[in-house]
């Protein structure tokens, strides 16, 4: 459950904040600071002959948001979608300009606060997944929680495909 | 003075100091074509003036002393009393870059900008000191060519002048030959008593204004004594007795007129503080429409609520004719027309002329060529043509990156040049100009133009193609474009470096425009960027593809027909029949790889022309005209090719706007591949 | 409270000046740029005192300072010039003008002069 500690408990802990989300039954993590909102799958406008992994469009209050379909960036099997299925819009920064991202994402699970020293380096871990995009993970309720490296998952590659290969099944 | 005001005023200062350069720097260069000007002169003066002024009140006394005997050279100029040379222009656009930096560090910390100081400070003394000779004019230096100038001839025959049988009115009548006179005749005689008709009481004072010569009218004395007085000093370099104000203020040419020089340099003095006919002032006028300077700030923000407003209103105009209330409908559709005036409007605020970089090039053209020595011909066409700032703004980079280019590898050095029999002087043309719903800006030089052998070889080399690939030559020589490719042999300061045309053309795509190469070896080259008018709002066409809304731009719509889809679909010929003409033709639903299900049985067929290509485009239905705020799909989507741009329908669906000329060419390119 | 006009083509000094005499408790009623524009808010807003540039994009102020008085315009009228030939002062003082101020000056220097010609009868 969220912490309500005081903020400043919060800094003598030097306790992270994140929001997690699963895809494909693994959960992940990313820093609550960077998340500005969750929005439903809706109507989302594919643009054509555009990578694989990106969803299309959505309006986000006149806004266009371009949607990334993390399932396929990481090269997981592709899912149906549920009502569950939704999008987590992300403020990043590319190339010295801030950009609103979403991803499309099974469901989100919840706010949590873990202490910094909690944080293990994921160098140890065997994963079904291409490690290239975790920065780190910690344990939360026997679970293993992976921390997503925001400026790796939502680079712009120049051919903007991350081709399958890249990602190592175990 | 509150904190505040003095960080606006700074503000203010700075602002209108970056002006005045412009102008200045603008000024000087119209100057070196026609040094003779007036207004030019005045308006150079005026700048010069306020900027030392100002820079005295902000507290800049360096920028104040340095520019001082600037202005006096200038002041000096405008009075005619001095011509505006080559040197002096050269020395002032050297100064202003000076100033430049006086501003920003008084104490020029740097070496060669303390010796930079004083080096020009040499220069102006120098300039200003050889002026003092100016006045008192040596004939053959201070004459211009053509025009009249104004002497004062004063004439004292001695007294004895008449004894031999001279005349000196002859002498007198000579001059008005020589042009046009005012004469006042003096008598300088004691007692009436004392009269001696043998004797020569008269002196003659004579302004004179010819466009003989000063020499001329020293002639005119040759055959007199030493005994006898004779003065020929220069006015003015214009015609003053052609100003009706300066004869006005002259005394009547009676005897005894009460005349001096010194009268007269006051009247001369009086007029040029006076109003100048309305002719003169053509240049200071335009200066004066009516300017209000807003922070490029307001107008993002305006262009922006605009923009919002007109989503807005297609909502409305939606909701209007989804229920059916033709009172509604009425003020949606008057509301559609204001908001299309709105948008008009408030664009056109956002349009600059893109004469500002224009002006910015000359003076970097005549550096460069300098340094290279070179021999160029800048011209600029077209710079009344408007552009959305933002796409000015991010032209600059491109444009400069491409003139360098023809003045490094274009332009032949004279001595080439010559064994070519091409004129010494290179050309490059900078040319702005509007086709269709496009601008276009080109660069052509009359240079050594592209050999596409070489690039042909160079692409071997570095592997971009293969041997067995065949390349026609607009193919190849559209490979300057290739990352990389650089087409210099050893990296110049100027260009090179592989920082080449592949950015220059991705530059150019993000502002979702197009660029092409034409060339021809040995006698030129030229560049063509094409970009859209706008980036925010453009009048399309909506059309629907299965369940998704597109946007074709209006302003290359031909024409729209129906056909029934099985005429044309897995047709052979890749080509359909409209009005009796045979037209390629792009199926989006193919292009798209949707799914034939669901496809309706009679299509759309847009026909949509770029340049001179029409290509037809087939779409499930169309739905009909459409106000589309343009938003960018941003980044991620920056490599693909059909859509540039996406848009929010009054429902709040998002529309895709197409790329129609990027599909044209691809199409054509598929076609030309298919057929060889 | 003394209504005054600012007539100069540079924007940093109409801005300068205006600052200083309105924080000095004069009230700005209007700043010109040119020549012409000076006359016309000149003539219509009768302001009680007149800043007055020499140097205009379209003619001088002296020209300015002349018809105004031939016109019977009341306001009065402070030249700023760069010239601070005494040989102009003067000229320009029997034209009518009530004070001279020659550039660069020091605000406090134009607060003392316009101080001085409000209260005068005569030329400042």
């Amino acid at each position: 459950m969220s912490s309500l500690l005081d903020s400043e408990v919060k800094e003598i802990l030097d306790l992270r904040s994140f929001l997690t989300f699963d895809l494909n039954e693994q959960t992940f993590a990313v820093p609550v600071e960077s998340v500005v909102e969750i929005q439903d799958m809706t109507a989302i406008t594919k643009i054509p002959n555009a990578a694989t992994h990106m969803a299309g469009v959505q309006n986000l209050r006149g806004k266009i948001l371009p949607v990334i379909d993390t399932r396929v960036k990481f090269g997981l099997p592709p899912v149906v979608d549920t009502v569950d299925t939704c999008i987590v819009v992300i403020d990043m920064e590319v190339e010295e300009e801030k950009v609103l991202v979403g991803a499309l994402v099974d469901a989100v699970e919840e706010v949590i606060s873990i202490p910094a020293t909690e944080i293990q380096s994921s160098k140890s871990i065997e994963a079904k997944f291409d490690l290239e995009f975790v920065s780190g993970m910690f344990k939360q309720d026997e679970k293993f929680i992976l921390m997503l490296d925001l400026n790796k998952v939502f680079a712009l590659d120049d051919d903007n495909k991350v081709s399958v290969d890249n990602i190592k099944q175990a | 003075m509150k904190e505040e005001d003095l960080i606006q005023l700074r503000n203010i200062f700075m602002d209108e100091a970056s002006e005045l350069f412009v102008k200045i720097e603008k000024n000087l260069l119209a100057a070196e074509q026609s040094p003779d000007d007036p207004t030019l002169i005045a308006a150079l003066f005026r700048s010069i003036h306020t900027l030392k002024g100002s820079s005295g009140m902000i507290g800049s006394k360096k920028v104040t002393d340095f520019i001082h005997n600037l202005e006096s050279i200038f002041d000096k100029i405008r009075s005619g009393m001095a011509p505006l040379t080559p040197e002096i222009i050269d020395c002032t656009l050297q100064c202003m870059d000076h100033v430049k930096v006086l501003i920003v560090d008084p104490e020029l910390k740097k070496d060669k900008d303390q010796t930079n100081d004083q080096a020009l400070t040499d220069r102006i003394n120098q300039i200003l000191s050889g002026s003092a000779k100016w006045a008192t004019a040596q004939p053959a230096q201070t004459q211009s060519a053509v025009g009249r100038h104004t002497y004062y001839v004063y004439f004292k025959p001695h007294a004895h002048f008449l004894k031999d049988g001279s005349n000196p009115l002859l002498l007198i009548e000579e001059l008005t030959e020589i042009g046009d006179t005012l004469v006042y005749a003096h008598i300088d005689m004691g007692q009436m008593s004392d009269y001696d008709p043998t004797l020569c009481y008269t002196s003659w004072q004579v302004v004179l204004s010819t466009d003989e010569p000063m020499s001329n009218v020293q002639e005119v004395f040759i055959f007199t004594q030493d005994e006898d007085i004779k003065e020929v000093k220069l006015l003015s370099n214009e015609d003053l007795l052609a100003n009706p104000r300066f004869v006005q203020r002259m005394p009547k040419p009676e005897l005894g007129a009460d005349l001096t020089q010194e009268k007269i340099h006051d009247i001369i003095k009086g007029l040029e503080q006076e109003v100048e006919p309305v002719e003169t002032d053509s240049a200071t006028k335009v200066d004066a429409i009516s300017n209000i300077r807003v922070a490029s700030t307001k107008l993002d923000e305006l262009m922006n609520q605009v923009s919002e407003l007109i989503t807005s209103q297609a909502a409305l105009s939606l909701y209007a004719k989804n229920h059916f209330d033709p009172n509604l409908e009425v003020i949606a559709d008057n509301m559609e027309k204001i908001a299309r005036q709105l948008r008009d409007t408030a664009f056109d605020m956002t349009l600059l002329e893109i004469d500002h970089l224009f002006t910015r090039f000359h003076r970097s053209v005549r550096d460069i060529a300098t340094q290279l020595d070179k021999s160029v011909h800048f011209v600029t066409e077209g710079g009344d043509t408007e552009l959305d700032k933002t796409i000015i703004d991010n032209l600059a980079d491109p444009l400069m990156h491409l003139i360098r280019n023809s003045l490094d590898h274009g332009i032949e050095t004279k001595s080439i040049r010559a064994q070519r029999g091409k004129p010494e002087k290179g050309t490059i043309l900078l040319k702005a100009y509007y086709s269709g719903a496009k601008v276009y800006v080109q660069i052509k030089d009359d240079g050594k133009g592209i050999d596409v052998e070489k690039i042909k070889q160079k692409a071997l080399k570095n592997e971009i193609i293969k041997e067995s690939d065949q390349l026609t030559d607009k193919e190849l020589l559209n490979l300057i474009f290739v990352p990389g490719f650089s087409m210099a042999k050893d990296v110049t300061d100027l260009s090179g470096r592989g920082v080449g045309m592949d950015v220059v053309k991705k530059n150019v795509l993000d502002l979702r425009g197009d660029i092409s190469v034409e060339s021809v070896l040995g006698e030129g080259t030229t560049i063509t960027i094409g970009l859209p008018l706008t980036l925010s709002v453009i009048d399309g066409l909506q059309v629907k593809v299965h369940d998704t809304d597109y946007i074709i731009p209006l302003g290359s719509v031909e024409k729209c027909f129906e056909l029934k889809r099985s005429s044309f679909v897995n047709d052979f010929n890749q080509v359909v029949s409209l009005d009796e003409q045979q037209y390629p033709y792009i199926d989006l639903r193919g292009e798209f790889q949707i799914s034939e299900d669901n496809a309706p049985v009679t299509n759309s067929i847009i026909l949509v022309k770029d340049h001179e290509r029409e290509v037809g485009f087939c779409v499930d239905e169309i739905v009909g005209e459409y106000q589309a705020v343009l938003k960018p799909v941003g980044k991620y989507y920056r490599d693909q090719e059909f859509v540039s741009g996406a848009t929010i329908l009054g429902d709040g669906k998002i529309a895709l706007v197409l790329d129609t000329n990027n599909l044209i060419s691809k199409k054509h390119n598929n076609l030309k591949l298919a057929a060889s | 409270m003394k209504t005054v006009l600012v007539v100069d083509d540079s924007a940093y000094m109409r801005a300068l000046i205006k600052i200083a005499l309105n924080d000095a408790g004069y009230n700005v009623v209007g700043e010109a740029e040119d020549g012409a524009k000076a006359l016309e808010l000149a003539r219509s807003l009768q302001p009680d005192l007149i800043t007055l540039d020499n140097i205009l994009p379209d003619m001088f102020g002296i020209e300015i300072l002349q018809q105004l008085t031939n016109e019977g315009n009341a306001a009065r009228i402070i030249m700023i010039s760069a010239v601070g030939q005494d040989r102009i002062i003067n000229k320009v003082k029997k034209m009518g003008a009530y004070g001279y101020i020659v550039k660069p000056f020091e605000p406090e220097l134009l607060l003392s002069v316009v101080d001085e010609v409000c209260k005068s009868t005569a030329i400042a």
